[in-house]
């Protein structure tokens, strides 16, 4: 039986289209892990990996990091790499492209793909990345979690959500906002180390290679050009979010097309 | 050389329904995108489609041996948009049949005349002619730094769900 006999409802071409399709994933940390071995699973034929860190040297990545073992951690094994050998040992056909420098090097990598997968923290790396997909008309999945302390109690949340050329960005989403920006400005761009746990990195993971294979492939009926999914780790739940009502209706300005496509610097 | 035309999925859908509109002598209908346009490493060249512009009515001339003639009005109009932004210029017009279409003779004739005008106001861009079918396209891009014609390789409609064409190199 053929391995992804079971994915047959997702039409008759979307095995040979993911295949030939390329995925690019920026930061395999906890959710970019998950997101590696799903995309692994499914097929996809080309992925391109983008984080210059190592699992650290403490171990405490190891209790999130998707593939990563006791061995990682004693030889300080790049995150890309063991993204790398997590996805070949699940289908050896994939072509996988490792790239141990931030992403602000490998602009050509993003400009290639398909599909830009944002799995990092700090506002304004993921605002830097959703404009550079954007400007090459790449759609861009980002996931997002944060832990705040509410009174005694600890509040898990988080988003996945989808940006596409010429519907409603991350600003308009209110996932970034100018005053948050500013605050990591103040700080010089740390953004800190957000607190993360497996389990939530997996439902978000998730959803972000769920949005994928509705924009991939023809399963889904009427795909959303614009998607936000908010998920309550305290209540686990993910949820459409309301937001997206009126999204649906008003134009993004914080973009200006047709001016900021391609490359400015070409005359 | 490695060429990528990219196209929103409204721009497209709305290209194919003044394509399909019948004209009162012209066989078919033409019109033009304004691109910006992107660089791959090395050589090859991401053209993403800006605006649509039909050609009007009054622009067409009459051939009885081509199905759509344009003169030189349209043309003229083309090379102001190309001349005041800095936009590629790709020439689309479409095959009324479904799977990837494949230029006619005509078509590459008239196209091999027509392109390479528009580098007299944009010298550093890739131009291009686009074949639409009801459900699929292809295309030929002119490289400015050879001075050659070569396939547009890849094909994405922007949308959801996106569509990809792809020409699988061996
Ligand atoms: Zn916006």
């Amino acid at each position: 039986m053929d391995k992804h006999n079971r994915q047959s409802f997702l039409g008759p071409n979307s095995e040979a289209t993911l295949r030939s399709s390329r995925a690019v994933i920026i930061g395999l940390g906890g959710g970019g892990s998950h997101i590696g071995q799903q995309l692994a699973h499914v097929g996809v034929g080309n992925i391109f990996l983008i984080d210059p860190d190592t699992i650290d040297r403490e171990g405490t990545n190891l209790n999130r990091l998707i593939g990563g073992t006791e061995k990682d951690v004693e030889d300080e094994t790049l995150k890309v790499e063991i993204a790398k050998r997590l996805i070949q040992s699940i289908d050896s056909r994939i072509q996988v492209h490792t790239f141990d420098t931030p992403w602000q090097e490998n602009l050509q990598v993003l400009r290639g793909g398909d599909v830009v997968f944002g799995c990092i923290d700090g506002l304004m790396q993921r605002r830097d990345i959703e404009s550079a997909t954007r400007r090459y008309m790449i759609p861009y999945i980002d996931i997002g979690m944060d832990v705040h302390k509410v009174d005694s109690h600890y509040s898990v949340s988080g988003q996945a959500s989808l940006s596409m050329h010429g519907q409603p960005c991350m600003k308009c989403m209110g996932i970034i906002r100018d005053d948050q920006l500013a605050h990591e400005a103040a700080l010089y761009g740390a953004a800190g180390e957000r607190p993360q746990v497996v389990w939530s990195n997996g439902v978000l993971a998730s959803a972000a290679v769920g949005l994928f294979m509705q924009l991939v492939t023809p399963w889904a009926s009427h795909p959303k050009p614009v998607t936000l999914l908010e998920f309550d780790g305290n209540r686990q739940t993910l949820t459409e979010s309301r937001k997206l009502k009126y999204l649906g209706q008003m134009s993004c300005d914080h973009y200006a097309y047709p001016i900021e496509l391609g490359d400015p610097f070409l005359k | 050389m490695r060429t990528h035309f990219k196209i929103p999925r409204g721009m497209l859908d709305e290209i194919r329904a003044d394509l399909s509109r019948p004209h009162s002598f012209a066989y078919e209908r033409v019109g033009f995108v304004t691109c910006k346009v992107g660089k791959f490493d090395g050589e090859g060249w991401i053209i993403l489609a800006a605006n649509y512009h039909p050609v009007e009515d009054e622009d067409y001339v009459k051939d009885e041996s081509v199905g759509a003639m344009i003169g030189s009005a349209a043309i003229r109009k083309m090379m102001q948009r190309a001349y005041d932004e800095p936009y590629s210029v790709v020439h689309v017009h479409m095959h009324e049949h479904s799977g990837r279409p494949s230029p006619s003779a005509t078509d590459a004739r008239e196209m091999a005349k027509l392109i390479p005008n528009f580098w007299n106001v944009r010298r550093n861009f890739p131009h291009a002619a686009v074949i639409l079918s009801f459900d699929s396209m292809s295309g030929t891009v002119w490289d400015p730094s050879s001075k050659s014609r070569f396939a547009i390789d890849d094909f994405t409609v922007v949308g959801a769900p996106m569509q990809f064409i792809r020409t699988e190199h061996g």
